[in-house]
């Protein structure tokens, strides 16, 4: 830029001048460079208190990291967060329908259940599964308020530590899901289930067919977030004696007294299993998109696509990237 | 669309099957145990109840891992102290003593709800805990002050506690103790005690450690082991009391049955009994550094 140029744009921002030959100057933001230096400094000062704190033992945590009982925890974990997330989902959605079902009773089921699973921490519906032959000391099959019984159990036999885990978690997450998978039905155009009824569709074949599959778009990112609080929230099964991957980790430490090692190896597990699971929630999403936005987000392989096809093609990529946007 | 719903719950069954198959599979780690007595006492084997007699098995209600109590290796193999005894009076009444994990804090109700027919967790006997169990006792342990190497806080007796944080395992003796010399400690014009309890040992040490407590509290040999073991034996040093070789406060530990199960409590007392007259009792004690801590005699609800 020469000195000239300067002077023509200093008369040319005077109102009323006639000269519009403008030289667009960036906006100068000083703020923004120095969060920027402050936020990466920090960031480096962290790491660096982490990577050399003298109390952490870094070999203990290598040692520890595909160790057996860490390990066979890992497994327990994502048998249960499996388990527990499958059944609830599928108890959501039957008390999601019972709770828009035109059956009074149905009605008030559903929202006591809702209610009171939802209401109570899970922690203590924990305990209570934990210690249920307190309560029950059998569990009976039979026809009620009669003596007839056709089948009966000790409770405590029944009711394992795993099964008691198992049973709390996914009574616990049906309350919540079910009211995902019901805010998710009212986003469906009412006009929806209208037009499958004067089709002659039942209401079931409509809720299954229709209104579930355009409910799903709505349902899935919550529910991946349910997800994920599922997998954590298997820790607390610690206070059960559940063997998986918090309980395993703290009796490990219990008996070498590396308590801030084996927080980190947990920590590090559960995040790599949390990593994971946001692969197949990316490919339901949009799976589940089709119908409504106008374009997807990119898969991997076709981003990979984009890429060396940008490269081949040349300056295209970005053009083509705002088409797509359009 | 019927078959897809009935694959599902097809798959759901099937998925709790193998579960419960996998589950099933854990090592049994009383398996291989080389005996250390002279075989079954009969009058305690006939003390027991009927129904344990039948099914060959006592239910032990065990802190997996408290050591020394109790340690489990990475194959979940168990040791030390409490498993020795479980080992040496499960041959003394014929039966097996399957020991598994129960947390400290809800034992008791473990119990009521029939989930074990015995405590072995190094649980002290009190007044307070005798409205519900009966105590075989089988030691008879005081107290560690546990503080930071150095002892920064120049923590020599008990009372020197007043004014600071002292961590301590959740629904222990030891939080009662410190709590009650609120008035000794106003006595000498310091506050009194601030308790902090925790759900697990492991966590009173991590509170020490962290330097969220100025000291942790806990059975002698428990202290002992953690003062050896932590940071290499590098974090922790023990306070002692110089009158009592045994710890501060002495209390008798034991072995813990229901009130109503007094044939189960009387079957242990004599297996007990029997161990001690053969001096299994003693040789165990010793190996575990504890003969300091030993009872003459086998008996039952000894603290008053």
């Amino acid at each position: 830029m020469n000195p000239a140029m300067t002077t023509n744009t200093i008369q040319s921002s005077v109102p009323g001048g006639d000269n519009f030959d403008i030289v667009a100057k960036r906006l100068r933001r000083p703020g923004r460079w120095i969060w920027t230096i402050t936020l990466l400094v920090l960031a480096v000062a962290f790491v660096q208190a982490i990577a050399l704190n003298k109390n952490i033992d870094y070999p203990v945590i290598g040692q520890y990291l595909f160790n057996n009982r860490i390990l066979s925890g890992v497994g327990l974990t994502i048998v249960i967060t499996a388990i527990s997330m499958v059944i609830a989902t599928v108890l959501a959605v039957i008390l999601a329908a019972m709770r828009l079902s035109s059956n009074p009773v149905m009605v008030v089921i559903s929202s006591l259940y809702v209610w009171l699973f939802r209401g109570t921490p899970l922690l203590v519906q924990i305990v209570i599964w934990g210690y249920f032959g307190l309560i029950f000391q059998q569990i009976v099959v039979g026809i009620p308020f009669t003596d007839v019984v056709f089948w009966a159990v000790d409770t405590n036999i029944l009711i394992t530590a795993f099964i008691a885990g198992i049973l709390a978690l996914t009574l616990n997450e049906a309350a919540y899901a079910a009211e995902i998978v019901r805010s998710g039905m009212l986003s469906v155009d009412e006009g929806q289930g209208e037009t499958a009824a004067s089709l002659g569709m039942s209401p079931v074949y409509s809720f299954m067919r229709i209104l579930l599959p355009q409910a799903m778009r709505v349902i899935i990112p919550p529910m991946g977030n349910e997800l994920i609080s599922m997998i954590k929230n298997t820790s607390l099964l610690s206070l059960i004696a559940v063997l998986e991957l918090y309980t395993q980790a703290t009796q490990i430490s219990a008996q070498n007294l590396k308590q801030v090692e084996l927080l980190i190896v947990v920590s590090i597990w559960y995040l790599a299993i949390v990593s994971v699971l946001a692969i197949p929630q990316f490919y339901l999403e949009r799976r589940f998109g089709r119908g409504a936005a106008r374009s997807q987000p990119l898969t991997p392989l076709q981003k990979a696509k984009e890429i060396t096809g940008a490269i081949m093609v040349h300056r295209s990529g970005s053009s083509r990237k705002a088409h797509r946007n359009v | 669309m019927k078959s897809n719903v009935l694959t599902a719950t097809a798959l759901i069954v099937v998925g709790l099957l193998g579960v419960t198959a996998c589950s099933s599979g854990a090592p049994d780690p009383t398996a291989s145990r080389v005996a250390v007595t002279s075989g079954i006492d009969a009058a305690a084997e006939a003390a027991l109840p009927q129904a344990i007699r039948d099914a060959g098995v006592i239910r032990v209600a065990a802190g997996i891992p408290y050591p020394p109590f109790l340690s489990v290796d990475d194959s979940g193999n168990l040791a030390g102290l409490d498993y020795e005894f479980a080992g040496a009076l499960g041959e003394k009444l014929g039966v097996t003593l399957d020991m598994k994990q129960q947390a400290f804090e809800s034992v008791i109700p473990s119990l009521q709800s029939n989930k074990f027919d015995i405590i072995m967790m190094g649980m002290n006997d009190s007044v307070e805990r005798q409205k519900t169990l009966n105590f075989v006792d089988y030691i008879n342990a005081g107290f560690t002050i546990v503080v930071q190497k150095g002892n920064p806080e120049n923590i020599g007796t008990l009372l020197d506690l007043c004014g600071h944080t002292v961590a301590v395992q959740k629904s222990t003796i030891q939080g009662e103790i410190l709590r009650a010399l609120v008035t000794e400690c106003a006595a000498q014009g310091k506050a009194g005690v601030e308790v902090q309890e925790l759900p697990a040992a492991n966590d009173a040490q991590t509170a020490l450690k962290a330097g969220k407590a100025q000291a942790y509290v806990v059975d002698a040999p428990v202290a002992a082991y953690t003062i050896e073991t932590s940071g290499g034996g590098n974090d922790f040093e023990g306070v002692s009391d110089p009158k009592n070789p045994q710890g501060f406060n002495p209390v008798y530990t034991g072995f813990g049955t229901l009130n109503e199960n007094t044939e189960l409590t009387e079957a242990l007392r004599l297996a007990m009994q029997a161990l001690i007259d053969e001096g299994v009792y003693a040789d165990i004690l010793a190996k575990y550094g504890m003969s300091a801590l030993a009872v003459n005699e086998s008996l039952i609800n000894r603290a008053s």
